[in-house]
């Protein structure tokens, strides 16, 4: 296994009133894009900070490179960050803002120009060179940004949800352009964001935090598929939990009793009768039949949601628990789901996902 | 600036809408200029017609120490052209601009310890200690000072002990600075401690996370940011020790006279109303001429480039 490139080693962070990040182990290979997803106050843009070097951890190390961070001020890391407010200077032109770490590094006054005219050139900004910032629109602003966090050509790019402040068209198109960014320049990103579709549609990796603790670290689809705990199950949304436990099982399967009923989930390994056994199914795992009749839980439509090509049928069951499905539109018209239809729910037992039991 | 070009431009149409259409009270053109009379009518009374009067009287005449309406150009001649004129001028500007270089020198770095090195409760507590001198006698602090710097004042009384002195602390420029300092520098201070404390803090960690080492900070974004407040406490400063009357009489003794201490001195020689006002007059004038360079110089240069296109 080839050494990580960033190396968090039980790195912890404590406030005066909380404790931010709760000892936390996470290695990030070099040229990875990792997206650090979690509710807000979770940790996550702290563990950013902490990187950069702009709080000083409590506890644990920092590796970067292979070196200790211990004691190397923010200003001698290199690992420029993407705020976002965007922290832009005001008082500077475009080119100024761009050729500022370089002016930093002491670079000479035509270099350092010639090489933020580069990068502007390179980010589509060629010709608002000596825009005022005020001058600017918000995706025009984002790129200056971005070429200034990268005109030292540094091998890490810190982002701290960079497009959250956009409108949603140019959020997609300018991760479309951090996609080809990373792609080409081929170094570490590390990026913070609370926004699902963007660490999915973005990242090699997803890390994701809550209260200070790592919950799950892996690829998108598998956090999706096969979340770690209830926490990650929850937070990815579009999945449901089903609370029981082990009543039985046989052949890489086990029997869950649950107050919704009965079901055979796989697992991996036996568990012992009267333990645990919540498990979760993904929203568009689930089969919905107008007739009621059939086997599988009842339930009552109680509304829907668009989200883009597909919609979310939220379904109520006995008892008020609350389902999430997925379906095509054309699936929708063909049950006729409004508001109050009774219909049963059933899936594969095989797209069950038993949740890990707790260390 | 999206909304912000919106509301220029919105309030560019309400400016000529007024044309089009009939007037009204409370219609967008007409409601600023009714909520603005009464400032209008205050400035009009107590600010415009005493400037007028007192552009008048510098062509009036004194005959028998008695104030007569003329139009001569007498006393703009006598007084532009006199040695004594011209070298309180060139005192009074060179007192007043040094007044301004040392109060912005001393207020710059004493406003960042307050503004990004102490506590906030600490914080607080300075501003406070600020404030209250700007509200309280300035009279009472000259005489305070003439206290602590006269031959039997309090630093030669101390001086004395180690043998040295006594130092004429009292009666030169260096005194006249401390009494100048003394109504300049709070102010001096406070402008840039208020501007100070609205830097957003982020741009000072970007410059850090750029490699800005801390000490460059204040080079490369602190200034910048509070660029018209040094502009503003700087002017602020010149403009009240430019003007002032009290420092340079008690703390000097009048000697040499500033233009001030020569309007007084003019008026009391043979009631020279007309010639005072030709001094008020010629100060005024620079004074708007500084301003309008301060004012200039503190729109810095991305922005000036910025209007210009």
């Amino acid at each position: 296994m080839p050494t990580p490139y960033i190396a968090l080693d039980k790195l912890d962070k404590r406030y005066p009133d909380h404790h931010a990040v709760k000892s936390i182990d996470l290695d990030i290979d070099a040229g990875e894009f990792i997206a650090i997803m979690g509710p807000s106050g979770c940790g996550k843009s702290t563990t950013l900070r902490l990187i950069a070097g702009l709080d000083e951890p409590t506890g644990g190390e920092i590796r970067i490179g292979g070196d200790s961070m211990r004691g190397v001020p923010a200003f001698q890391r290199n690992t420029p960050m993407v705020w976002q407010s965007l922290a832009l200077f005001p008082f500077l032109t475009v080119a100024e803002n761009v050729a500022f770490p370089l002016r930093m590094q002491k670079v000479g006054a035509a270099e350092r120009r010639k090489r933020a005219l580069d990068w502007l050139d390179r980010l589509g900004l060629a010709g608002m060179a000596e825009r005022n910032i005020a001058q600017l629109s918000g995706g025009q602003r984002q790129r200056v940004a971005i070429a200034r966090a990268l005109v030292t050509e540094p091998s890490v790019l810190l982002l701290d949800e960079p497009l959250s402040a956009l409108d949603a068209h140019l959020r997609v198109r300018m991760q479309t352009e951090l996609s080809r960014l990373h792609r080409e320049l081929g170094i570490t990103f590390v990026y913070v964001t609370h926004a699902q579709s963007e660490a999915f549609a973005l990242a090699d990796r997803i890390v994701i935090m809550s209260e200070g603790h790592i919950q799950q670290v892996g690829r998108p689809q598998d956090v999706y598929r096969a979340p770690a705990n209830a926490f990650v199950a929850e937070f990815m949304g579009m999945n449901n939990l089903i609370r029981g436990e082990v009543r039985g099982g046989a052949d890489g399967q086990l029997e869950i009793g649950s107050a919704l009923g009965d079901f055979r989930v796989p697992a991996d390994a036996a568990r012992p009768e009267g333990s645990r056994g919540d498990f979760v199914i993904a929203a568009d795992r689930i089969a919905l039949a107008a007739d009621i009749e059939g086997p599988g839980i009842a339930g009552t439509v109680l509304g829907l949601e668009f989200v883009g090509s597909t919609q979310t049928v939220f379904v109520e069951i006995e008892g008020g628990t609350e389902f999430r499905v997925q379906k095509q539109q054309h699936e929708i018209e063909a049950l006729d789901l409004v508001p109050g239809r009774r219909v049963k729910l059933s899936w594969d037992s095989r797209h069950a996902w038993l949740l890990p039991q707790a260390a | 600036m999206t909304a912000a070009s919106v509301t220029t431009r919105a309030s560019a149409l309400s400016r000529w809408s007024w044309l089009g259409r009939p007037r009204m009270a409370g219609s967008p053109a007409v409601l600023p200029a009714v909520l603005g009379l009464p400032v209008l009518l205050w400035q009009a009374v107590f600010f415009a017609a005493p400037l007028v009067f007192l552009v008048v009287v510098t062509f009036w005449q004194v005959k028998a120490f008695r104030l007569e309406p003329a139009f001569v150009l007498d006393n703009w001649s006598r007084i532009l052209f006199s040695a004594t004129f011209q070298r309180a001028l060139v005192h009074t500007f060179a007192v007043a601009g040094t007044t301004t270089v040392l109060a912005v020198a001393l207020a710059f770095p004493a406003a960042y310890t307050i503004a990004f090195r102490l506590s906030p409760r600490m914080r607080d507590l300075v501003v406070a200690f600020l404030v209250v001198p700007v509200f309280s006698s300035y009279m009472l602090r000259i005489y305070a000072w003439q206290i602590v710097l006269s031959p039997e004042g309090m630093i030669n009384a101390l001086l004395g002990l180690t043998g040295v002195g006594p130092l004429p602390l009292l009666g030169g420029a260096f005194s006249l600075q401390v009494g100048l300092l003394t109504l300049t520098l709070p102010i001096a201070v406070l402008i840039l401690v208020f501007a100070m404390a609205g830097i957003d803090r982020t741009l000072i960690e970007a410059a850090e996370n750029l490699g800005c080492r801390r000490a460059r900070v204040i080079m490369h974004v602190i200034a910048p940011s509070v660029r018209p407040a040094i502009m503003l406490s700087a002017t602020t400063s010149f403009l009240l020790a430019f003007g002032d009357y009290v420092s340079p009489l008690f703390m000097t003794g009048s000697k040499p006279p500033t233009l001030s201490i020569l309007i007084v001195d003019t008026v009391k020689s043979g009631s020279q109303w007309p010639r005072a006002s030709v001094i008020g007059v010629a100060m005024l004038v620079m004074l708007a001429l500084v301003l309008g360079i301060g004012q200039w110089l503190s729109s810095g240069r991305t922005a000036r480039r910025g209007a210009a296109r």
